[in-house]
């Protein structure tokens, strides 16, 4: 076991192994980054208390040394001083902007309170907890589950399978590849654009935050879409829109219907669109050539 | 922390790429990854818009070649990018310096991106409700559920019909409502009327069954005051069987044809009152209820089971009188009653 303290701007190179990051911080940035060699901890900047670096068993882990377990959570509480220093500490205002190298498979655990999140080239499992820090994801290849409060959420040429859930952040996919979507908002707005070749299976659900989707005008895949007093609309010919006064449904089939495209809505409105076919200089080769970051490139 | 690019700074090295010579599209990405160390590609749906973008500003051209768009700066791109060289470099420095600010370049790209499609696509969105009016629901899904014109028209006129629709089912239901509730109380006249009906068929029956024992008694009676006694019991006999006979005519009560069931529950009974109290039937009528002690053994001789019986008979009798004391009355009417069964007992055996 490696441990490290962190009291100011600083770099850090792990030589050992990293096959899992985890990071837990209140405010500031946190940015993971895949690479080849060596991990890497670059602090660039850093307010109230020091962070507290752990090396165990091939798991990084980067904190503040009170949150860092509930083990030590309970050492707090042995003397009346030791309660008032551990309050007193979170008065104190923590800033810590933070970005990490790893390699691509390693898996990645975020949780922040306002701080923003990117992620970056990652294929392992990526987990986001944040309560009003937005969060960016590009590039990933594995499982991706995203949870914010007010948060919104950024993610580009991601693929794998996805997941985001929030109360009223801003669910944002843009060029996702992603095999399975699952966007899952109260107030928030969820803007899907899908550049998939191949079936993706993907379930919205919003109580009022508009839902828009855009689909490749090649789409494998069965629609049907729900809301209880939203409007519903398609620039797809082969959906129908139908439904009784109030209630309207949005259902069809395009291509095959492999794929599916499940979205149910309380009061939010339903856009499903046809995805405007890129540049003519753009073939389909060239289009799938930078989906994802190069990552046999080392900086 | 500072953010890494300010507005548009990024868009500062798709102008510094296509100083350096005209490109298209696919290349500008690759140039891109390169800067980003290849960490990070925006993809081709990204880029794309973007350059389009400069291009309605005036700053980037294209012209076709080969089939591709190529694109290269203008003069007013140039001198953007000449008065925003500082910048530039100060970004490249810091790019090149450290992993966090390329993390914060690619954040400050998709999030770019993010709110690109967000606006393009809300737009089209837009769009597509305006133009298949008939299709859609509404119109602009932020302003509100009614949007415009047509789908408010549409939206009133379906409430209009769902109102209509709603009133009449109304009706509907208030009209069938008052039926089941005239049918009920009819039902309830019918109800009352068949109780009064046998209510009135039972007092008849009783007082017919009555003013029949009387006569019959009477008959008895004034034959046995003459001591003629066979006549009188052979006329009371007829008299009492005609009546009853009277009295299992249901027509004879002028109830139709469905109250029948209920008479002939009520000539149970007054066959009942007439066996209780003078222990003679109609050769017809034969009482379901013997008492326990008429039970005779259906294996047994006949005739020493008829003496059992007579036996029993006077056990009763006897019991009874001690039980309850004999006046000169009751020793009148059961002296009637035992006349009246020997006799018949003595023709039926002999």
């Amino acid at each position: 076991m490696s441990q490290w303290t962190v009291e100011g701007p600083d770099r850090i190179t792990i030589d050992e192994a990293v096959r899992a990051l985890h990071v837990r911080i209140i405010d500031g940035t946190v940015n993971v980054v895949a690479a080849e060699g060596p991990a890497r901890l670059e602090v660039t900047e850093l307010k109230g208390e020091p962070l507290h670096v752990t090396l165990v068993d091939g798991v990084l882990t980067v904190t503040y040394k009170d949150i860092s377990g509930w083990s030590e959570f309970g050492e707090v509480l042995k003397s009346v001083d030791s309660v008032k220093g551990f309050f007193a500490s979170f008065k104190r205002k923590r800033v810590a902007g933070i970005t990490l190298t790893v390699p691509a498979a390693a898996e990645v655990k975020v949780g922040a309170v306002s701080a923003d999140t990117t992620v970056s080239g990652i294929a392992g499992h990526v987990s986001v907890q944040s309560a009003n820090g937005d969060t960016t994801l590009v590039g990933l290849a594995g499982r991706t589950d995203i949870n914010t409060v007010t948060g919104d959420v950024d993610a580009q040429s991601v693929a794998g399978q996805l997941r985001l859930n929030t109360v009223s952040g801003k669910l944002t996919v843009v060029a996702g590849t992603a095999d399975r979507v699952q966007a899952n908002a109260v107030t928030g707005a969820v803007t899907l654009d899908l550049d998939a070749a191949t079936p993706t299976d993907i379930k919205v659900t919003t109580v009022s935050g508009p839902v828009g989707v855009r689909l490749p005008s090649l789409a494998d895949t069965k629609v049907e879409a729900g809301t209880n007093s939203g409007d519903i609309s398609s620039t797809f010919e082969q959906l129908k829109v139908g439904g009784t006064w109030g209630a309207k449904r949005l259902s069809g089939q395009l291509g095959d219907g492999k794929g599916s495209l499940a979205v149910t809505t309380v009061s939010g409105s339903v856009t499903v669109l046809r995805r405007p076919d890129t540049e003519e200089d753009g073939p389909v080769v060239v289009k799938e050539l930078p989906a994802g970051p190069d990552l046999t490139k080392e900086a | 922390m500072s953010p890494v690019f300010g507005h548009g700074r990024l868009r500062l090295y798709l102008l510094k790429l296509l100083d350096e010579s005209p490109r298209h599209g696919y290349e500008v990405i690759r140039l891109l990854e390169e800067r980003f160390q290849g960490l990070y590609a925006p993809s081709a749906g990204t880029v794309y818009p973007r350059l389009a973008k400069l291009e309605q500003e005036g700053l980037v051209a294209h012209s076709t070649e080969g089939g591709r768009k190529v694109y290269r700066l203008t003069d007013a791109g140039r001198t953007e990018l000449a008065a925003r060289q500082g910048e530039l470099d100060e970004l490249e420095l810091e790019i090149r310096d450290s992993v966090a600010q390329l993390a914060g370049a690619i954040r400050e790209d998709v999030r770019d991106s993010a709110k690109d499609l967000r606006e393009e696509l809300w737009s089209a969105a837009k769009k597509a409700q305006q133009e298949a009016p008939e299709q859609a629901g509404g119109g602009d899904p932020w302003a509100g559920p009614w949007g415009d014109k047509d789908a408010w028209q549409r939206a009133k006129e379906e409430f209009t019909q769902f109102k209509k629709q709603a009133r009449e089912q109304a009706k509907r239901a208030k009209e069938q409502e008052k039926a089941a509730k005239a049918k009920a109380k009819a039902a309830e006249e019918e109800a009352r009327r068949l109780r009064e009906q046998s209510r009135a068929a039972r007092t008849a029956a009783q007082q017919e069954a009555l003013r029949i024992k009387r006569r019959v008694e009477q008959q008895v009676r004034d034959h046995a005051a003459r001591g003629d006694w066979p006549t009188g019991l052979a006329e009371g006999l007829s008299e009492l069987t005609r009546g009853l006979a009277g009295l299992a005519d249901a027509a004879r009560w002028g109830h139709s044809a469905e109250e029948r069931s209920e008479q002939a529950a009520e000539q149970v009974t007054v066959t009942r009152i007439d066996l209780d109290k003078d222990g003679t039937g109609g050769p017809a009528a034969v009482p379901a209820d013997l008492p326990a002690w008429t039970a005779t053994d259906p294996a047994g001789d006949p005739a020493r089971e008829l003496e059992r019986l007579l036996d029993r008979f006077r056990d009763q009798v006897r019991d009874a009188a001690r039980d309850g004391g004999v006046s000169a009355d009751r020793l009148a009417e059961a002296r009637s009653v035992l006349g009246t069964a020997g006799e018949r007992l003595r023709r039926l055996l002999g």
